[in-house]
């Protein structure tokens, strides 16, 4: 990416990102696929790393939308990385000693921060782990009613879901999903199906209160009484209304990467099948994806279609993987998938260091690889154990 | 080309072919076909290459049925002895390549199968990397009983 386009929204690419000492990342360099996944133990500094490359992005949109809800950190980076990443995160970079490269150019943070005449687009999209706190009494909450060391990813979040909603961006039915035109029917069936069970996800506007709710064949439910992995999944959800306009367009013209931290939230194996569906449409309409994960699902998933892939094997394997039916729509999508798109994973290891194990491959000496950054560690010990102690006349 | 065209166009192995699922032997009764009929004879490439390959990690049977052409290795079904399945199949590929241009050329039409000799006495876990590791080498099983009308 050249220099001048960093943090303007410009076009970017950004195929690679090096760096050395941020947070608890020691090193790490990075370079992105089509769809890049982060695994790794908690607090191992992923979080940190995506809201890195979105500021590496945004940063000029970023600094507007800050000053605009009142903030100035008066010329300071330190009081900036607050502000950005949250009370007491401004010690993760220390400029004596972190550096960070774009595609093998240096990015210097106070330059970007005061750099003039910057545009002020957004280029990338991230749906954060702390989602389910923007709808925390049922309405999502605007950018100043979080406090001032909440991360702004969240708030920034929160205040897009609220302008959504507010805006009427979404019909006037007050039909939040499912919407005629909005998703493809091959994903919309997906998702209603595994994750709302036929339900309607309505925004009641009637009284004086305002709330989303889920309508069960008349019943409106209150967003606290919904499943776990409906509460999680609403605004998920929301937020992919941004990246997928309704009116045929494939994406929206200014976003070209999305990070969503942890999809599969409180969600079961078959909901997360209909959210690989979905990640699959969001890589075909164009977009660069990253994710974090802890599920294994999404692994094998990641596995199971690299080696489609190597084998030359077709679309029918990767759409009975995902449960989908043969559509005009499927077909396509599977076909870009396996012929377009490229994987790959990090894992962010306990040593502080990203280790690249995009082969996934079970037969690689490094149980980091094989077992998937740690993910399906217990499995593999299952059997291990299981074997050991049948083969000692213990079973 | 057919199974056993293939086969007796196989000069090392040509004299080996059995009617049937014959060359088996008592391992015949783990496989389990609807229409025997439909067999096309078997081959115990383990015992009919013992003597060109005495040293080699050498596959037990290939055998076939209506199309299709079923490559078997019966093995302790054990964690411990994937590697040791691997590398059988990985020198019957590479027998095969010299050997057996015809079997070579129905690569399309083949499955590779390990039977558990006795009782699958490991439990190998749906989602570990022992199980990745077969079926990155395309290796299915191990079972204890291969029922050949429903292999995918």
């Amino acid at each position: 990416m050249p220099l001048q386009n960093i943090g303007t929204g410009s076009k970017i690419i950004m195929e690679r990102i090096k760096l050395t000492s941020l947070g608890q990342i020691h090193e790490a360099d990075i370079s992105f696929g089509d769809l890049t996944v982060f695994v790794g133990e908690q607090a191992s500094g992923k979080s940190i790393l995506l809201q890195l490359v979105k500021l590496i992005s945004d940063a000029g949109n970023i600094t507007q939308t800050l000053k605009k809800h009142g903030f100035d950190w008066q010329g300071k980076t330190k009081d900036f990385l607050s502000l950005y990443f949250g009370g007491g995160m401004e010690c993760i970079w220390d400029p004596a000693v972190t550096k960070i490269t774009i595609d093998d150019e240096a990015f210097e943070l106070d330059r970007v921060l005061t750099k003039k005449g910057r545009k002020r687009t957004e280029s990338l999209c991230m749906i954060p782990a702390q989602r389910v706190m923007t709808l925390k009494d049922g309405w999502p909450r605007a950018f100043t009613d979080y406090a001032i060391g909440d991360p702004y990813i969240i708030k920034q979040f929160s205040e897009q879901l609220r302008l959504l909603v507010e805006m009427k961006l979404v019909p006037s039915e007050d039909t939040i999903f499912p919407q005629v035109g909005r998703l493809n029917k091959v994903v919309r069936d997906a998702i209603g199906e595994s994750i709302f069970g036929g339900a309607k996800v309505k925004l009641d506007r009637s009284g004086l209160r305002k709330r989303i709710v889920l309508d069960i064949a008349g019943s409106q439910l209150p967003f606290m009484v919904w499943s776990t992995g409906q509460r999680e999944f609403v605004p998920l959800l929301m937020g992919l209304y941004q990246l997928m306009p309704s009116g045929g367009a494939a994406k929206k013209n200014n976003l070209n990467w999305v990070i969503i931290e942890e999809p599969e939230m409180g969600l079961y194996p078959k909901s997360i099948t209909a959210l690989l569906i979905i990640l699959l449409d969001l890589l075909k309409r164009g977009y660069k994806i990253i994710i974090s994960t802890h599920s294994a699902q999404i692994l094998n998933f990641v596995w199971a279609t690299q080696l489609l892939v190597k084998w030359n094997a077709g679309s029918a394997p990767l759409l009975k993987l995902l449960d989908v039916n043969a559509t005009p729509f499927s077909k396509e999508l599977a076909k870009t998938i396996l012929q377009e798109k490229r994987f790959k994973t990090y894992y962010f290891s306990s040593d502080a260091k990203v280790k690249d194990i995009s082969t996934l491959d079970p037969e690689d000496p490094d149980d980091a690889v094989a077992d998937f950054g740690g993910l399906t560690a217990f499995s593999t010990k299952v059997s291990e154990v299981l074997s050991e102690a049948i083969r000692r006349g213990e079973a | 080309m057919n199974f056993a065209d293939a086969v007796q166009g196989t000069p090392e192995i040509a004299e080996c072919l059995k009617k049937g699922l014959q060359a088996l032997g008592s391992n015949s009764n783990k496989v389990e076909v609807r229409v025997t009929r439909d067999l096309k004879g078997s081959v115990d490439i383990d015992s009919c290459l013992v003597k060109l390959y005495p040293n080699a990690p050498r596959w037990d049977y290939i055998f076939g049925y209506r199309e299709q052409v079923y490559y078997v290795e019966v093995h302790q079904g054990r964690t411990g002895e994937i590697d040791n399945v691997i590398a059988k199949l990985g020198w019957l590929k590479r027998w095969r390549r010299r050997a057996s241009e015809n079997l070579e050329g129905l690569e399309d039409q083949s499955t590779y199968h390990w039977i558990a000799s006795g009782r699958v006495d490991s439990e190998f876990a749906k989602d570990d990397k022992y199980r990745r590791k077969l079926l990155k080498n395309r290796i299915l099983g191990p079972d204890s009983l291969l029922r050949v009308d429903t292999v995918p």
